[in-house]
């Protein structure tokens, strides 16, 4: 019954407001101050890497993009693969062994395959692997 | 709560006021000296009356909320607070702004665009920064007019009049600083016309140039100008605030033309509230019907034309231009008047023949301050 009382309806009310307005501002800020990282849709940015003549066979590219580096492979004539550059365990950029065939982290001696699989530990999850595209002789990774 | 009491001072008892539930308040009531905290806060002006800090904390705040306070919210005392939440609003953008902000040649332009164009609700931040930086401006200039038409510079408000001579020089120089930080065409030829004006002053000149990194705008002006704008000024402005209220505890803004109306700490702080709303009112109306421009970057090489110096420096840098053999005599005026305005209260004490001539000496050099601007905003239009 109190609560249908007019002063505390009003009291409530303006709470009710305030506390909406303080929800209203976290959401605001917190939306201005998301990363970029985080911000970014995955699968929605075309990456231009280089022209696929410049890709030799059994080479890979590491292309700086942003916080999230990546290495583009030309594994034959008609294959291409992208994979992330960033080790999963803790973020150590990794590096490519070709006598290997693999991606070799410098920090704890992991290694993947071509596919991102793991091979050795301590890492536990696979790397990402992109989607690789080649128009008009340019090759693009679809992030 | 008996040891807190004061004997020759009791507190009121309160009857119909039910005993404190221990909540979340008394929890830290126990562990802290909420009261003296709340104090320290208190002296950024959002609480005018005198607080006993020897009271329990709720105690404390039901007695302000109550008592009876002269209301701030009436033409043409609520410039202050205006300037207060003002302040507010900049800080908070302010320290949006920097989060994505970066104070080098090459990056300065892009990460302003970034802000302004592809960071979420960042087109806001920024507009109601540079809207604000104009608003807050006028705030303190119609206070200082305000101070000096009502004499609140003569005894016992001479620090009242020194810190707000001092907060409209530190906001001169928030919006002079602030002015080149996007990197922007305009931004950067109206500060290099500005700094053409001051480091020429005698005195002050090379001392100014000294702090600001050089009298040619490059990357050490521009990082030391950032450091100004984002440390150095906002703290200045802040103990200002904080020697302002001190002041206003103590000699407070009564003035016969002016008894203002009374009201409660609880209405006050609402109000308070309510102005807040406004002002960001205000602000966003602002950034969305007259957006302000964000156009090239800037180009060291190439002087655009239709730049001129900002607008509280066109009358010395028009000088310097055209009227060189006026700068010694101008320059000297102007030191003689920064002076004159510094040591006011000492000139004009209370004594109403004196106080009769200083008012019309005053607004007759601001009218003719006004019009030179003018003039020269009319003069370099074409440039």
């Amino acid at each position: 019954m109190s609560l249908l009382n007019t002063k505390a309806l009003w009291t409530w009310a303006s709470r009710a407001l305030l506390a909406v307005s303080a929800l209203a501002v976290l959401l605001a800020v917190s939306f201005y101050l998301r990363p970029r990282e985080l911000a970014a849709i995955p699968g929605e940015e075309w990456v231009q890497v280089a022209p696929l003549d410049s890709l030799l066979l059994g080479d890979a590219r590491l292309v700086q993009h942003d916080t999230r580096p990546f290495y583009v492979l030309r594994v034959d004539e008609s294959r291409l693969v992208a994979v992330s550059a960033v080790c999963t365990h803790l973020r150590c950029t990794l590096r490519w062994e070709r006598s290997a065939r693999a991606f070799a982290c410098p920090c704890h001696g992991d290694r993947w395959n071509l596919s991102g699989a793991v091979i050795r530990g301590p890492a536990t999850r696979p790397l990402e692997t992109y989607t690789v595209s080649v128009r008009a002789g340019e090759v693009w990774v679809h992030l | 709560m008996t040891e807190h009491d004061d004997p020759g001072n009791p507190p009121q008892a309160r009857p119909e006021s039910p005993p404190a539930k221990p909540g979340a308040i008394e929890w830290f009531e126990r562990r802290l000296q909420l009261s003296e905290l709340f104090s320290f806060l208190s002296h950024f002006g959002f609480v005018y009356t005198p607080l006993d800090t020897r009271l329990p904390f709720r105690e404390m705040l039901r007695q302000v909320a109550s008592r009876p306070v002269s209301s701030y919210l009436r033409w043409p005392r609520v410039l202050g607070l205006v300037t207060t939440v003002l302040f507010g609003v900049m800080a908070v953008t302010g320290v949006l702004l920097a989060c994505y902000y970066q104070p080098t040649p090459e990056a300065a332009y892009a990460s302003t665009r970034t802000i302004a164009r592809d960071v979420t609700l960042g087109w806001w931040v920024r507009q109601v920064h540079a809207w604000g930086a104009w608003l807050l401006l006028a705030a303190v200039v119609a206070r200082l007019a305000r101070f000096f038409l009502e004499g609140l510079y003569r005894a016992p408000r001479e620090i009242l009049w020194w810190s707000m001579v001092a907060m409209a020089w530190v906001v001169v120089q928030l919006d002079f600083t602030g002015r080149l930080l996007p990197w922007t065409q305009s931004g950067y030829w109206s500060v290099t016309r500005g700094l053409e004006a001051i480091a020429g002053l005698p005195l002050v000149g090379p001392v100014l140039t000294f702090i600001g990194g050089g009298a040619a705008v490059n990357d050490v002006v521009l990082l030391r100008f950032s450091v100004l704008h984002t440390m150095v000024l906002p703290v200045l402005f802040m103990a200002l605030f904080f020697l302002t209220f001190a002041s206003l505890r103590r000699v407070g803004l009564t003035t016969v033309s002016h008894s203002g109306g009374v009201t409660t700490s609880r209405d006050h702080f609402f109000s308070v509230v309510l102005l807040f709303e406004v002002v960001i009112g205000v602000l966003t109306t602002l950034a969305v019907a007259v957006p302000l421009p964000f156009l090239r970057a800037a180009d060291p090489v190439a002087t655009p034309s239709g730049v001129t110096a900002p607008w509280y420096l066109i009358v010395p840098a028009l000088v310097r231009d055209r009227l060189p053999f006026l700068w010694w005599p101008m320059a000297a005026l102007f030191v003689f008047s920064t002076l004159v305005v510094f040591f006011l209260p000492f000139l004009v004490r209370g004594d109403d023949r004196r106080d009769a001539l200083a008012r019309p000496v005053g607004l007759g050099f601001g009218a003719l301050w006004i019009l030179l601007t003018l003039a020269g905003l009319y003069l370099e239009r074409g440039r």
